[in-house]
């Protein structure tokens, strides 16, 4: 049982040794496809956490005609929520936003009678809908007026559309680097066909065969996996020195999470990639109708 | 009153084999043959007459479309595909061209054959140097192919073929690319392994080294079988094999 364990690992040892540039262009493709998912999913889970911030970030202000006061608020309130996209509905009552006013503006006369109406604070789960909304808004019985940033809502609007781009785009990348890995899988196996169909000519099984080749897809995934992330901490170390100068915050590069993930999914695919290649030439016979 | 001579059994009968590869395209059409423990065969022809198909239905590297080979009785049809590479370590073969592995030394690519087959690493490095002294490639041991001559490249390859001991020998056009010293060379080392017993079938167009052999000669063109000539001395050898083993 060791002498077999021994004997399909040292094939696959040795065929790492001595296939030095296969080895390096199966890596070099893996750490690429790596870096161009594994960056481009890591810049779009960043941009998504930042997205989904976003709508909280955006307010609209509904104010009451001084008529609205009791059931009326409830009613404003009701309708308010019915509409498409409008996630939370917090009433501001009058007085509550005298009192806060005053304690804002001390130098607010005493005397001064409360002029400022009840009215409702509202936050939107779909902001593409604010426009709409606001529209809507106006034409509620007991509403006086509608305040909100138009230009904020506009360049939150962009922010979420260039994570939708950055997403299209991973997917075009993840095509690409399929490609890639694809044509790589097709050089290994012309390269190796004729090795394999000596194997099987000297008695060797599919799993003795297998197995090895198997074990290089791996080592070469993790080789790859860990390429990978090291390019990408230095992407992401010369990014941070880039926006130095700039009011923006980088959040640190997760390297040790990453590495894991990237030596992970590089073994996966190392795998499945090795699998995928060795599965034609290990058929047993040629074809005969 | 003369002894009943005992009926032998044929070790491999090729019986109307079939190989049908499109409908254009037929690599056997209808072969008939049987060969016994022994025998040293040559299977002679043409590119394209249908010897390496028929080395081929042995190895069930092609599957006949019709008629049947029976190895020892058995139908080489009736292997179930996880069962052949048991099938082919009862055989050693020596393919076209010697096909060595391109990233493993002389002592290695033998070696392989041995430890594919399930044999220990000790075993390994007892049997290895005693198989390649007998094939001349003592001094060879950690060369790889690239640096080995035609020749030697074939001697590998029979080393490899027969480091299992199989009692039957396939090698398909061993002597081509080789001048014809070379090619008598690797014919005596193949006739020294029949003379011990295994049976021997080699598909070859090399007619000089055929003649010279002076062995059975199965003719084959187009797929059909021509002709199947045994010169008497050949047979008498055989016969004198057969009473050994």
């Amino acid at each position: 049982m060791f002498d077999r364990i021994e004997f399909i690992l040292s094939e696959a040892a040795t065929s790492l040794r001595r296939n030095p540039l296969m080895v390096i262009a199966a890596t070099v493709t893996v750490a690429v496809s790596l870096i161009l998912i594994g960056g481009f999913g890591y810049i779009y889970y960043r941009a998504t956490k930042f997205a989904e911030t976003l709508p909280n970030q955006f307010e609209m202000r509904v104010y009451l005609k001084d008529s609205v006061e009791g059931p009326g608020l409830a009613k404003v309130q009701s309708d308010l929520t019915a509409i498409p996209g409008v996630g939370k509905v917090t009433l501001i009552p009058k007085d509550q936003a005298w009192a806060k006013m005053r304690a804002q503006y001390p130098e607010i006369p005493f005397d001064l009678s409360n002029p400022l109406p009840n009215a409702f604070n509202v936050r939107f789960t779909d902001l593409r809908s604010a426009d709409a909304a606001a529209g809507q808004i106006k034409q509620l019985p007991g509403v006086d007026k509608v305040l909100y940033q138009r230009e904020i809502l506009k360049a939150i609007r962009q922010g979420i559309g260039l994570v939708r781009y950055i997403g299209y785009l991973g997917v075009l990348l993840f095509a690409i680097s399929g490609i890639v890995v694809y044509n790589a899988i097709r050089l290994t196996v012309y390269a190796r066909r004729v090795e394999i169909r000596i194997m099987q000519l000297v008695g060797a099984t599919n799993a003795t065969i297998r197995v090895p080749f198997m074990l290089e897809g791996m080592v070469q995934g993790a080789l790859g996996g860990i390429i990978a992330s090291l390019s990408l901490e230095g992407i992401s170390a010369a990014f941070s020195r880039f926006t130095n100068g700039m009011n923006l915050s980088v959040p640190t590069f997760p390297i040790m999470p990453i590495l894991g993930i990237l030596v992970a999914i590089g073994i996966v695919f190392g795998l499945i990639c090795s699998g995928w290649a060795i599965h034609a030439p290990l058929k047993t016979e040629g074809k005969a109708i | 009153m003369e002894a009943e001579q005992p009926v032998r059994t044929p070790y491999i009968v090729f019986a109307d084999v079939q190989v049908r590869y499109t409908e254009e395209m037929q690599g056997l059409r209808g072969v008939s043959l049987s060969i016994y423990k022994g025998d040293f065969v040559f299977l002679l022809g043409e590119t394209g007459a249908g010897k390496s198909t028929l080395l081929k239905c042995l190895t069930r590297e092609v599957r006949y479309t019709g008629g049947k080979v029976l190895l020892h009785g058995r139908n080489i049809d009736t292997y179930k595909d996880r069962d052949i590479p048991y099938l082919r370590r009862d055989m050693g073969i020596v393919p076209q061209d010697s096909s060595l592995l391109p990233n493993k030394n002389v002592f290695e690519n033998v070696a392989y054959a041995m430890r594919a087959a399930g044999h220990t690493k000790n075993a390994v490095l007892k049997k290895v140097p005693e198989i390649l002294d007998k094939c001349q490639l003592g001094n060879k041991v950690k060369c790889f192919p690239n640096e080995l001559s035609g020749g030697e490249k074939q001697r590998v390859a029979i080393a490899r073929a027969l480091i299992n001991t199989p009692p039957l020998l396939l090698a398909d056009e061993p002597t081509a690319n080789l001048n014809y010293e070379s090619g008598i060379e690797i014919m005596d080392l193949l006739k020294s392994f029949n003379q011990r017993g295994m049976t021997v079938l080699v598909a070859t167009h090399d007619m000089p080294i055929v003649q010279k052999m002076g062995r059975r000669i199965v003719r084959l063109k187009n797929g059909l079988l021509l002709s199947d000539e045994a010169p008497a001395f050949a047979v008498i050898e055989r016969e004198g094999v057969a009473a050994d083993v």
